[in-house]
């Protein structure tokens, strides 16, 4: 629709050559005699007036018309298990089951390619996509605060090291709790799928 | 008075009070809106509206959807048509100034007008402003691009082609103004 053009056909660089030698009083006396602008009135009239009084004095108060709206009723029904999984409002295996196994790879991967019962992070939450890198560096949090397994940071060399419990430590509740950010960006697990981060 | 001409008298009040004032974002009536109120021999209570008009310097101005001036109209065309008033006469540049517009702020109008009628109907908003650069300072390019664009004179697509847009195609004698352009 958009796309419009008019039948009139006039050579473009001519009139451009005009257009731009023309001084602009010229211009707007030109226009002038091709323009015929319409006719627009705004005027507030008594019986508008009026109108807007009736409208104004059967106008609800604020509150009154902002009342809170009950609650919709929802129907009850049900769901199968696939289909809250499906919804992504159940896993598929339950939280604490998947920590486990978790804990138990972590574990096992400990044996295989790490050194003094430790690894390095990286090298145990690197996975072949980012998503899962997110998911495993998640759940690697939580294998810590639950008391599963520990980090071992050294500072001076920039390295940070997971080391799992063999039975779960039992959290102290009046111990300090620390917290410690690690970023897990696309930069840094694109050089980890590299061999560059250490 | 016979009540047919009372009845067109009241007709004539109801069309001028539609017109006249604004009703909608953009001015004028549609045609099935005054079918509507009028009935169907709206377009007779147009007509003599237009000749009362005259003395005033002022017109009933049609602007068919179809974007072209159609001869014999149909009455579905007719329905689907925009209705205002507009000037019949000329303003000068002095009364130009008096209805809100520069003359700075009107050539710049005229400009981009001519060089989209020349341009076929389209062009890119890049050139528009190129040539207003000629004339104008480069802060006020884009800012009266837009303001033509929000009255309507122009409107723009997605990939900056600028048309033409109604109210040019109601308010503006397009081929008097490239005739007279060339002229000069």
């Amino acid at each position: 629709m958009k796309h419009r053009s008019t039948s009139l056909y006039t050579d473009p660089f001519l009139l451009e050559e005009k257009l731009t030698r023309m001084p602009k009083e010229e211009i707007v006396k030109t226009f002038m005699q091709a323009w015929f602008p319409a006719v627009e009135l705004e005027q507030i009239s008594l019986h508008s007036l009026a109108e807007a009084t009736r409208y104004w004095e059967g106008l609800l108060p604020m509150d009154e018309r902002w009342k809170e709206l009950p609650p919709a009723e929802t129907e009850a029904g049900t769901a199968t298990r696939e289909e809250l999984v499906q919804q992504r409002i159940l896993r598929e295996k339950a939280f604490s089951e998947e920590l486990e196994t978790f804990w138990k790879e972590l574990k096992s991967t400990v044996e295989q390619k790490g050194e003094n019962g430790k690894i390095q992070y990286w090298n145990f939450i690197g996975a072949e996509t980012y998503e899962e890198t997110i998911n495993r560096a998640f759940l690697t949090s939580f294998l810590i605060t639950y008391g599963y397994a520990t980090l071992e940071i050294h500072p001076l060399e920039e390295e940070t090291f997971i080391k799992p419990y063999e039975k779960p430590e039992k959290i102290d509740g009046k111990k300090q709790l620390v917290s410690i950010p690690i970023a897990v960006t696309v930069e840094d697990w694109t050089k980890w799928k590299k061999g560059e981060l250490q | 008075m016979s009540k047919r001409k009372a009845t067109y008298a009241s007709k004539l009040k109801r069309a001028t009070h539609m017109l006249f004032y604004k009703r909608h974002k953009k001015p004028g009536v549609k045609g099935w809106e005054l079918k509507k109120v009028l009935g169907s021999d709206y377009p007779k209570v147009l007509k003599i509206l237009d000749d009362h008009l005259k003395t005033l310097d002022l017109q009933v101005k049609t602007v068919f959807e179809e974007e072209k001036t159609v001869e014999k109209p149909t009455p579905e065309q007719l329905d689907k048509a925009r209705f205002l008033v507009t000037l019949r006469g000329e303003l000068t540049p002095k009364e130009a100034k008096m209805i809100g517009w520069r003359i700075d702020d009107l050539a710049g109008l005229a400009i981009t007008i001519a060089y989209i009628i020349s341009q076929k109907g389209k062009t890119p908003r890049k050139e528009v402003e190129d040539l207003l650069r000629n004339k104008l300072p480069g802060w006020k390019v884009g800012q009266n691009i837009d303001r033509y664009i929000r009255y309507g004179y122009l409107t723009q697509d997605e990939s900056g082609q600028l048309y033409l847009d109604w109210r040019t195609r109601a308010e503006v004698d397009e081929k008097a103004l490239i005739s007279m352009l060339l002229a000069k």
